[in-house]
């Protein structure tokens, strides 16, 4: 009985002593009366004895037990605390996800675009409006070598007039010569006179034609040479802007997709250190549940200890303390060597209320006798 | 804009060097123009590594020339584009219209 044996201080012995024997009968002889008293100094002795060591399991068993509700209590608490510290670094990652996530699209209407999206997109856009520029511009070169064509031909009717206005010069010299020539031949020449007069008022006219014809053309031509030149500020664009704004959105998309890389590589690197604190987390948790064992070795060591003092109250009870005796006494002695070995304040007062009063105090210790650590 | 031809063993090579403008339309039709509205098998190779700078005239002219060379059945090369023309040739996604040779 290892607990009786840490608190017996019977004067160096190291077992209490054994519940003394039937005591003999009293009688007139000194020695036996003084090896009576003596055994009955022992039997108060260990009385008082006894009844320390059953006062001190009483407090042992009062003291692991508070210990244990105390245990328990923090480590459920720092259990919670843990889960909540989980959560929190799930929900942390969560929004950190979500936040690299906006950063990475646009919302436009009810649509969600990426970035990369929208330089594709923008890049869709600047190729339709290249492929415009050339359809026109070759619509426009259609249009300039068709007016090419006109002027051609026109340049030909023009030359055609040039014909018309030589042959007419000549027709005029000609009815010219046939007036004279009536004029000679007198009255037998009146009728070719008059045939020459009508050539000439056709030349006349044919000439009047002719004018106006060159003069048509020459505005038609005037009217062409603008189409043309206005044909070919239509058809020509300088693609230089294209060019730019073509260098700026592949610059665009490159650097989107360097980003893109590095936020997926930041994402994975967060990933990783929210496995890595949730598995710890888990971890230490599950180290907590080591509790479980220690409520148990704690319960059976105070099953022990209650066993200890029903035992030591039953042997107590077998063996009454000699007539005379106050009962229930503890043993002053033992008791301040064992208060002596409580350094801790508060626990030393609730063992001296046990030890010195049989029961738990029920006051709080005053504070000179906390231990600050 | 000038324009130099050279008879190869896969008909005509017409090499185009200087800049490909409106101003050259006059030519580009009496000579390209004319080199690619010609019956053939073969198509008709534009050696451009001569030319320094096109704009959207030019690059219509071109198109003309390959509706012109469709119609006789024939494609068009464009070869040697280098600079802001090989550039704008990619933007305008000629690829897709043209054979483009390095």
């Amino acid at each position: 009985m290892p607990g009786l044996m840490r608190l017996s201080f019977s004067s160096g012995r190291a077992t209490p002593p054994p519940p003394p024997a039937a005591l003999p009968p009293p009688g007139p002889d000194p020695e036996a009366e003084e090896a009576r008293r003596q055994a009955e100094a022992v039997l108060a002795r260990w009385h008082r004895l006894g009844e320390t060591q059953r006062r001190a399991f009483q407090a042992i068993c009062a003291e692991i037990a508070d210990t244990n509700h105390e245990v328990e209590d923090n480590v459920s608490g720092l259990i919670q605390a843990f889960q909540r510290l989980s959560d929190s670094a799930q929900a942390q990652t969560n929004r950190l996800e979500r936040t690299l996530r906006l950063v990475d699209t646009l919302e436009a209407g009810d649509q969600v675009i990426s970035l990369d999206e929208l330089v594709r997109l923008m890049e869709g856009a600047l190729g339709g409006v290249v492929e415009r520029v050339l359809d026109m511009s070759k619509q426009a070169m259609v249009m300039v070598y068709a007016l090419d064509d006109v002027a051609a031909h026109l340049g030909r009717a023009e030359h055609c007039v040039g014909d018309i206005e030589r042959i007419n010069r000549m027709t005029t010299m000609l009815a010219f010569n046939a007036r004279i020539e009536a004029a000679r031949a007198g009255a037998a020449g009146q009728g070719f006179a008059v045939v020459a007069n009508e050539v000439r008022d056709l030349a006349i006219s044919t000439g009047s034609m002719a004018e106006t014809m060159r003069t048509e053309i020459a505005a038609i031509g005037r009217v062409l040479e603008g189409s043309r030149h206005r044909m070919a500020e239509v058809a020509t664009v300088d693609m230089s802007a294209s060019l730019d704004t073509k260098a700026t959105l592949d610059a665009m998309l490159e650097g989107l997709q360097r980003r893109r890389a590095e936020v997926a590589a930041l994402m994975q690197d967060m990933t990783s250190s929210g496995t890595a604190i949730t598995d710890d987390i888990a971890a230490f948790a599950a180290r907590m549940q080591f509790t479980e064992g220690t409520r148990n070795r704690l319960r059976t060591v105070i099953a022990a200890a209650e066993a200890l003092s029903a035992a030591t109250a039953a042997a107590m009870a077998a063996h009454p303390p000699p007539p005379g005796t106050e009962a229930a006494r503890t043993d002053a002695d033992c008791v301040a060597r064992v208060l002596e070995a409580c350094n801790q304040g508060d626990v030393r007062h609730r063992f001296a209320g046990w030890l010195e009063h049989g029961a738990a105090p029920t006051a709080a210790p005053a504070s000179s006798d906390i231990e600050l650590f | 804009m000038q324009v130099k031809l050279t008879p190869g063993l896969g008909g005509v090579e017409v090499a185009v060097s200087g800049t490909l403008t409106f101003d050259a339309h006059a030519a580009f039709r009496q000579v390209v123009m004319a080199q690619v509205d010609q019956p053939g098998a073969q198509p008709v190779l534009l050696d451009l590594a001569g030319l320094d700078y096109i704009d959207s005239a030019g690059l219509g002219m071109l198109l003309l020339a390959r509706e012109a060379a469709e119609k006789r059945g024939r494609g068009i090369i464009l070869r040697g584009a280098r600079g802001q023309v090989a550039r704008i040739l990619t933007v305008s996604k000629f690829n897709q219209l043209f054979t483009i040779q390095p």
